[in-house]
């Protein structure tokens, strides 16, 4: 069964928080439009340039996301979540990060098997064979695998 | 083209993909969490170094493969490896229960088998007509069509249409990253380099699929304690030809409706499967039987979700409208090996797309072989815990988006999708809308674009020809379509 999360009424639940990242994003990118959207003059002869379509797109994005978060007032909305489960995603996303950091220097089964092993401890795996060896011994297969069968070369 | 087609079928290669893509499909399918897209995404990178036919047998052997072992875990469990085998584990798991576990899961695969030929008959006999009138479309006759695939996701993609409408034009905002497709000029690239291709869609696909699934299998696996899942025995029970040829009428229908509804883009195989068991149930002399494990409860959703494999496929080969998650996968990897799906595939491929389909077609034997070898297999590979396996799915995610340009950007993108597809799935937000938005993104903004630079800017060339004004219609009625429905469906609750 699934971790059921204690709903969160009418304060900041998880549909409002991405409602609020979404928001802020499209924002951004209409604000940032002018400067990030160069335009030539050939473009503005006949109909829309490049900046046309971005701009109906994060326009129309904009209001969907403010009638989303009026709307999600009127309904249950999920609670962000436990301060484990949270710890636990933010360990995954930040050893991916640092492996892939890192993974210039270090190589990729080190890096990636790092990335494994913090994904096993999120899981609740203690036994160091599973937590350590089994990503260590995945991450080297799909190395060998990628390199000699492949022909991919991996960092 | 047909024989040339099928002569190029007879290589130890193609056999070779399409037999390990379906026993890979049926034992990653069984997995509860691990769907087909993101089997698919995983195994991109391997195909980068094989020829077109067997690279796609591969992946589409996977996608068969897997909506059916999606069924394994649903009739043994009660737990569906796949959405669209949650219509299956009501009578497969009911069966299952009075001990017909193996006679259950052999129904099952012999009425995914039906759905799956029906479909690929239809995709053969229609995908090549359909390029062929897609020929004839001009940039507004594209862009109406693009405009109209993507009002079908929402509108009647199921769930909440604000949500759908939210992630189409997140996926066509996304989409607008990189070059400029008409002036050439970069578009929120930041000034750096490896931002003008845009975010590609292997990585993005990685990240929304596969590395989401780590984190919402993370937070399902801190809510539930590991526990011994008690697994049916699996005698040898026999389904005979006749058994099979009593549901002709149920597997036809079930079949008709997956192949149908698998055309319209983004509605997926959950749907169809549900249509079909009530369909069945309706028709059924012995409508009590349903739910306790009656055959046509189990053979009419397996026919029906399979079936959309085929349907699927057919706006994406002939149009280069993925109509599902999976195909929208799919079309990626087709790009990947240079068959840009769409009017001109089948001119300027048209050996490969037939060998494929006719493949896809003949893929019936050896998935009814690899099915019943692997019913056991299976068995023991549901019993993998997440903290075994998720673990290699992030090193897999890893090498998998890496792998499409050796690049580590890529890496870094298909983890923010990894973020944010988590983040989307908890909050209800459909995937298949943003990927689709993201895909048709591009092409649909330079059609609109060259159609009106050619008619110099005048918007009538939208309705300029028969076409057009047919999608134009099209587009009209569906909007009327959905403001009915939402109105009687308001009144009946007013009532």
């Amino acid at each position: 069964m699934p971790a059921q999360g204690s709903m969160a009424g009418g304060r900041i639940g998880i549909r409002k928080l991405t409602c609020g990242l979404l928001l802020i994003g499209a924002v951004c990118g209409l604000m940032v439009l002018d400067t990030q959207v160069q335009v030539f003059s050939l473009d503005a002869t006949s109909g829309p340039d490049a900046r046309t379509v971005p701009m109906i797109a994060l326009a129309l994005l904009v209001a969907a996301l403010i009638l989303r978060i009026a709307l999600s007032f009127r309904q249950q909305d999920e609670a962000i979540g436990g301060r484990q489960e949270l710890l636990g995603f933010l360990a995954i996303c930040g050893a991916t990060a640092l492996g892939l950091f890192l993974m210039p220097r270090l190589g990729f089964v080190a890096c990636s098997a790092f990335a494994g092993a913090v994904t096993a401890l999120a899981f609740g795996e203690r036994k160091i064979i599973f937590w350590a060896l089994l990503p260590l011994a995945v991450a080297a297969f799909i190395g060998f695998v990628a390199r000699w069968a492949l022909n991919i070369p991996l960092p | 083209m047909l024989i040339d087609a099928f002569q190029a079928l007879l290589d130890i290669w193609v056999v070779l993909a399409m037999v390990s893509g379906i026993a890979v499909g049926v034992i990653i399918g069984a997995i509860p969490g691990l769907g087909p897209s993101l089997a698919i995404a995983l195994l991109i990178p391997v195909t980068f170094s094989m020829q077109p036919i067997p690279a796609m047998l591969l992946l589409l052997g996977v996608y068969q493969g897997a909506i059916f072992g999606g069924s394994i875990s649903a009739i043994l469990l009660n737990v569906p490896g796949t959405p669209s085998a949650a219509a299956t584990a009501i009578d497969g798991y009911a069966q299952s229960r009075q001990g017909k576990a193996g006679r259950a899961l052999r129904l099952a695969l012999y009425a995914s088998v039906s759905g799956n030929v029906f479909s690929c008959l239809v995709l053969l006999a229609l995908a090549q007509p359909l390029a062929a009138v897609a020929l004839d479309f001009g940039p507004a006759e594209m862009a109406v069509l693009m405009i109209f695939a993507l009002l079908v996701i929402i509108l009647f993609g199921g769930g909440s249409k604000l949500n759908a409408l939210i992630m189409v034009l997140l996926g066509v905002c996304a989409s607008t990253i990189g070059l400029d497709p008409i002036s050439g000029a970069p578009r929120f690239t930041f000034g750096s380099f490896e931002m003008e291709n845009g975010l590609q869609l292997i990585p993005v696909l990685i990240g929304l699929f596969a590395m989401s699934e780590v984190f919402v299998q993370l937070r399902e696996a801190r809510g539930s304690k590991d526990k011994a899942t008690e697994m049916p025995e699996l005698r040898p029970d026999h389904v005979s030809l006749l058994d099979m040829w009593r549901m002709r009428v149920t597997l036809f229908l079930s079949s008709a409706i997956g192949t149908f509804v698998g055309i319209l883009p983004g509605i997926g195989s959950t749907v169809p499967a549900f249509m079909s068991y009530n369909l069945a149930r309706s028709r059924s002399k012995t409508p009590e039987e349903f739910g306790k494990g009656a055959d046509e409860g189990i053979a009419a959703p397996e026919a029906a979700n399979n079936a959309v494999t085929g349907g699927a496929l057919i706006p994406m080969l002939a149009l280069g409208i993925p109509g599902d998650a999976v195909t929208a996968v799919i079309l990626g990897a087709f790009m990947l090996q240079g068959l840009a799906p769409g009017p001109f595939l089948f001119r300027d491929y048209g050996t490969e797309v037939y060998a494929i389909i006719e493949a896809l077609l003949l893929s019936a034997i050896p998935t009814i072989i690899i099915g019943l070898l692997l019913f056991r297999l299976a068995t023991q590979v549901i019993r993998i815990k997440p903290r075994h396996l998720f673990p290699a799915i992030t090193i897999l995610a890893i090498f998998g988006a890496y792998s499409v340009n050796n690049n580590l950007f890529d890496v870094w993108v298909m983890l923010g999708a990894g973020a944010m597809g988590y983040l989307f799935r908890r909050s209800d937000f459909p995937i298949p809308p943003l990927l689709i938005g993201l895909i048709l993104g591009t092409p649909m903004e330079q059609s609109i674009r060259q159609a009106l630079l050619t008619s110099g800017g005048s918007y009538g060339i939208f309705v300029g020809s028969p076409i057009a004004v047919a999608f134009v219609l099209l587009i009209i009625a569906c909007l009327a379509g959905a403001l009915w429905r939402s109105r009687s469906k308001r009144g009946r609750n007013h009532a």
